[in-house]
């Protein structure tokens, strides 16, 4: 892929590009959702697409609750799914 | 429904209780317990004041020797008692409490407080810095030890207030949210009812269990008391794992309490809740009603936190918010009847205790209004023991 | 140590932007500030090479967006800055923020002036099964592919009201994306009964019609009168009902529905900066301003949807006046003459695309309307009915709607519609701001936090 970055997503290598947010990697490898709600609604992914609704929290470089549709990746970003805080 | 059902100029309560916060809905229950009538009223709605600011707490951990840890420890039975009749959304825990500190100076001080606590029925157990560690394995390594209340207990408080409105209605208690008390009515020198800007409702008894605005009700109540707000202030984190176990307080904590100091005083308290959340206090102002917010409290409580518990620090809050205490210069609540108005009864002007002291307020309220011996010893917490009566 | 400025505009979308480039004009030390990575907000969200684009066939207004672009260069552009604190002090202004999405390094900037444009985000009212994964705004899905070139999904079916699902339909058309069908609550013959001349919607009605005209080149049907009824799948969505008022229903397999149902101005803020705010037609809570865009609070300004939804040209026109108010300059009136045409046609459009606030009464008992405390219908309407629960405020203390990560954001109408309708109590306007006025705007670490308290023995 052009402008290769290259990040892990649990642990997995994957492609991304330059201006690629968490979610734009996650939703281009198919994904719909990478967290659990705590008190078992379900799965949850991108909803606002823009900060507001904080459903799309995942973990990057070991740090949790960060916002998919607003974090830039980076070549190397460690990004880790289904992070649920005191669930 | 809002608002009881009943119209505007029913037939007379034998109580109206003037607040529909846990002060007020203690009360009511307790009346309703005793065969009284009671209609509740607030000018804005149920836990609408310091109760739905509130954290829950119901200690005896922060009292010294005296009424106040009297109330506390008898409130605190029939809180417990009151977790049978109440639904499990009320979170009531049986959390305990430890008082840590950092310092040799802090644990002496802690230990001798203990002393006096255990010879007034308190269960203080002095902790090492091992027995801390199994208490609270997140527990910032700085701290040395400190004192463990198994007794201290948390609740919700605003679900609390609103399921004991709410059994009381349903034995026959009347509840008038957004109606406000301005004025009582007095024939022959005793209440027979109070003035709201909704119609008059006829009673024989008015408790005045509005909280942080008691000082203006007892006013309009003719029996004016000096309560007066304190501010706080209270971070809610983001939902954490397993950090914080029990109700965990810097040393200082107590001496914050009774403090007389105009200017800010913080200390920290902390403690997480069922939803996952942690709460953290603790900080006391005497700035009026002024809502606006004090970056430098928020940092000193976050900061707090911190240096107890180091794991917090990456932890987000997701609100700050604040809140008016009651209090009064001596610090003690205002409870019983008033001398100087034939029908009026104080229950109000809790400070940070309010949660925690209810029940037992609620108790005395009713022994004062059925005439049964009063559970303690009113004297201190008497209306008109301030010297200067408005 | 906190950077001055003479001015500091949070929220770097069209009007953002303008009030940047015009405050800057004379020399004043501007910063522009966004929690995005790049400028643009969400209706110019971007690729990072689009910039350097004169078309990208992706952007409206592109030319417009290159314009301001390169007015900012004696601008402080700081990019993934999260705003989460505007206070008074000395005279002047702190802004509260955190650099970086992951790294969360505190900011303090202080600031003579500051100008507000924090934009709006999308209101959905709920529906069964809104919570499945693939179920997303409308403006969610468009700023994946405009800002990222990724699709939210291979058929999606577009529904809500409000002229954005014709953009969004558009744009997932120009992605390449199968759109399905698209659906409206109402009816865009709303417009036309309206005349165009005295609402300024000739324009616009020339707009949607180009759209209108793309879908139907693409055979995408368009309902109009119908909403959905249900998302359904297992873990993620899979299928959309949709029905009409009649109950005549409609079923499409996706595998994304993107919804919309108009705007939430994102007033935190301004809230807790005390600027004086009122209810919008559209029922949303708006900050009020003079005709120089300044707020009830000196030095603090405010400009595009947060005044007010309306759309970009009216925001830009904002952000031109802010800029001008500012640095004392007067504006032209054909420029005020313009602005005031846009607000009458955000008027007609709040009328056209209203929800009708007794919607939340099909919302079953069981469905989610707290998402970040998976809070049910039922729950709420039990507060009122059990509890006394009668404004937003109690209901959310018994509940925990509203208590979550997002504090209401995308809650907070529907519980208090929902509280209004159940307990009887009307909507109260002055509930409103207490619900909108959160203290961090956005979540911040107690490292952060710890650092506003000085000298705090750490021991």
């Amino acid at each position: 892929m052009r402008d290769g970055l290259v990040v892990r997503v649990d642990g997995v290598e994957v492609a991304a590009r330059e201006g690629d947010t968490v979610a734009a990697v996650l939703v281009r490898a198919g994904m719909s959702s990478w967290r659990r709600t705590r008190h078992g609604d379900g799965p949850r992914g991108l909803f606002c697409g823009m900060g507001a609704c904080q459903d799309c929290l995942v973990t990057v470089d070991g740090v949790p609750g960060v916002r998919a549709c607003l974090a830039p990746v980076g070549d190397g970003s460690v990004i880790e799914t289904s992070e649920v805080r005191g669930g | 429904m809002a608002s009881s059902p009943t119209p505007l100029n029913a037939s007379a309560y034998d109580v109206v209780v003037v607040g529909a916060g846990i002060v007020g809905a203690c009360c009511a229950w307790e009346l309703v317990q005793s065969g009284l009538s009671v209609c509740v009223v607030d000018r804005s709605g149920v836990a609408s004041g310091t109760t739905g600011a509130g954290e829950g707490n119901i200690l005896v951990s922060d009292k010294e020797p005296g009424p106040e840890l009297e109330l506390a420890l008898l409130s605190r039975d029939l809180w417990h008692q009151l977790a049978d009749v109440l639904p499990s959304d009320v979170e009531v825990e049986h959390k305990g409490g430890v008082i840590v500190s950092a310092t040799d100076d802090g644990i002496a001080a802690l230990r001798r407080a203990a002393v006096q606590q255990r010879d007034a029925g308190v269960d203080a157990r002095d902790v090492d810095r091992h027995a801390l560690a199994e208490l609270e394995p997140h527990l910032s390594p700085a701290v040395i030890g400190g004192v463990h209340y198994p007794q201290d207990m948390q609740v919700q408080p605003m679900l609390a207030a609103a399921h004991l409105l709410r059994l009381a209605r349903e034995r026959g208690a009347g509840l008038r949210i957004r109606t406000e008390v301005l004025d009582l009515v007095i024939d022959r020198g005793r209440v027979v009812g109070v003035v709201t800007d909704r119609g008059e409702i006829g009673c024989r008894w008015v408790v005045n269990a509005a909280g942080t605005w008691g000082g203006e009700v007892g006013r309009r109540l003719h029996a004016p008391i000096p309560v007066l707000p304190r501010r706080g202030f209270i971070l809610v984190t983001e939902p954490v794992g397993d950090i914080v176990r029990h109700k965990v307080y810097g040393a200082d904590y107590v001496a914050n309490v009774a403090s007389d100091s105009a200017g800010l005083e913080t200390s920290p308290v902390i403690e997480s809740t069922q939803s996952g959340t942690v709460l953290i206090g603790a900080s006391r102002e005497r700035v009026g009603f002024d809502p606006s917010t004090s970056y430098e409290v928020l940092g000193r409580l976050a900061a707090q936190a911190i240096s107890l518990f180091p794991a917090l620090s990456g932890v987000r809050v997701q609100r700050a918010y604040r809140g008016f205490r009651p209090y009064c210069p001596d610090h003690l609540p205002v409870i019983g009847t008033d001398p100087r108005v034939d029908g009026v009864v104080h229950a109000c002007g809790h400070e940070g205790a309010g949660i925690g002291l209810a029940p037992a307020t609620g108790r005395l309220v009713a022994e004062a209004i059925t005439g049964v011996a009063p559970s303690l010893d009113l004297g201190p917490f008497s209306p008109v023991r301030f010297e200067e009566v408005a | 140590m906190a950077e001055r400025y003479d001015v500091v505009v949070i929220g770097a979308g069209p009007s953002g932007m303008a009030a940047a480039a015009e405050a800057s004009a004379t020399g004043l030390r501007v910063a522009l500030v966004d929690q995005q990575a790049r400028v643009g907000g969400a209706y110019w969200r971007h690729e990072p090479a689009h910039a350097a684009l004169d078309d990208t066939g992706m952007h409206h207004d592109w030319a417009t967006f290159r314009r301001l672009l390169a007015r900012l260069d004696a601008v402080d552009q700081l990019a993934s800055h999260a705003v989460w604190s505007v206070d008074h002090a000395d005279g002047g202004f702190v802004v509260r923020a955190t650099h970086g999405e992951v790294a969360r390094t505190p900011v303090r900037l202080d600031a003579n002036h500051v100008v507000v444009a924090t934009g709006a985000h999308e209101r959905v009212v709920p529906f069964r099964g809104w919570t499945l994964p693939g179920v997303m705004t409308a403006g969610g899905g468009q700023g994946l592919v405009k800002g990222t070139g990724v699709a939210p999904g291979r058929r999606v079916v577009l529904a809500g009201t409000g002229p954005l699902l014709l953009v969004v339909a558009d744009t997932m058309l120009r992605a390449g994306v199968d759109v399905v069908a698209v659906t409206e609550r109402g009816h865009p013959l709303g417009y036309g009964l309206r005349p165009s001349s005295w609402s300024g919607a000739a324009s616009r009605s020339r707009e949607a019609a180009t759209y209108v005209r793309n879908l139907a080149a693409h055979r995408v049907p368009f309902h109009a009168g119908y909403r959905v009824m249900a998302a359904e799948g297992t873990d993620h969505v899979e299928r959309v009902v949709l029905e009409s008022r009649r109950g005549r229903r409609r079923e499409y397999d996706v595998d994304a529905l993107l919804v919309s149902d108009g705007f939430t101005p994102q007033l935190e803020l301004l809230v807790q900066a005390g600027a004086g705010t009122r209810t919008d037609d559209d029922g949303s809570l708006v900050v009020t301003v003079d005709v120089g865009q300044r707020t009830s609070v000196p030095g603090l300004l405010a400009t595009g949807e947060v005044t007010g939804v309306g759309g970009a040209s009216s925001a830009i026109l904002e952000g031109y006046v802010a800029g001008r108010s500012i640095t004392g300059r007067d504006v032209d009136p054909a420029l005020l003459d313009r602005l005031a045409v846009h607000r009458r046609f955000a008027r007609v459009m709040h009328a056209v695309h209203a929800v009708d606030p007794s919607t939340v009464a099909e919302l079953p008992d069981d469905e989610i309307v707290c998402r970040c405390e998976e809070v049910t219908a039922g729950r709420i309407r039990a507060a009122c009915r059990d509890l006394g629960a009668d404004d937003p405020r109690a209901a959310k203390l018994m509940t925990r709607a509203g208590m979550g990560l997002c504090q209401g954001r995308t809650c907070g109408r529907t519980v208090a519609d929902l509280v209004a309708l159940t307990s009887g109590r009307p909507v109260d306007p002055d509930d409103a701001p207490r619900w909108a006025g959160r203290l961090p705007a956005t979540p911040v670490t107690l490292a952060a936090l710890a650092q506003e308290a000085a000298g705090v023995d750490q021991t």
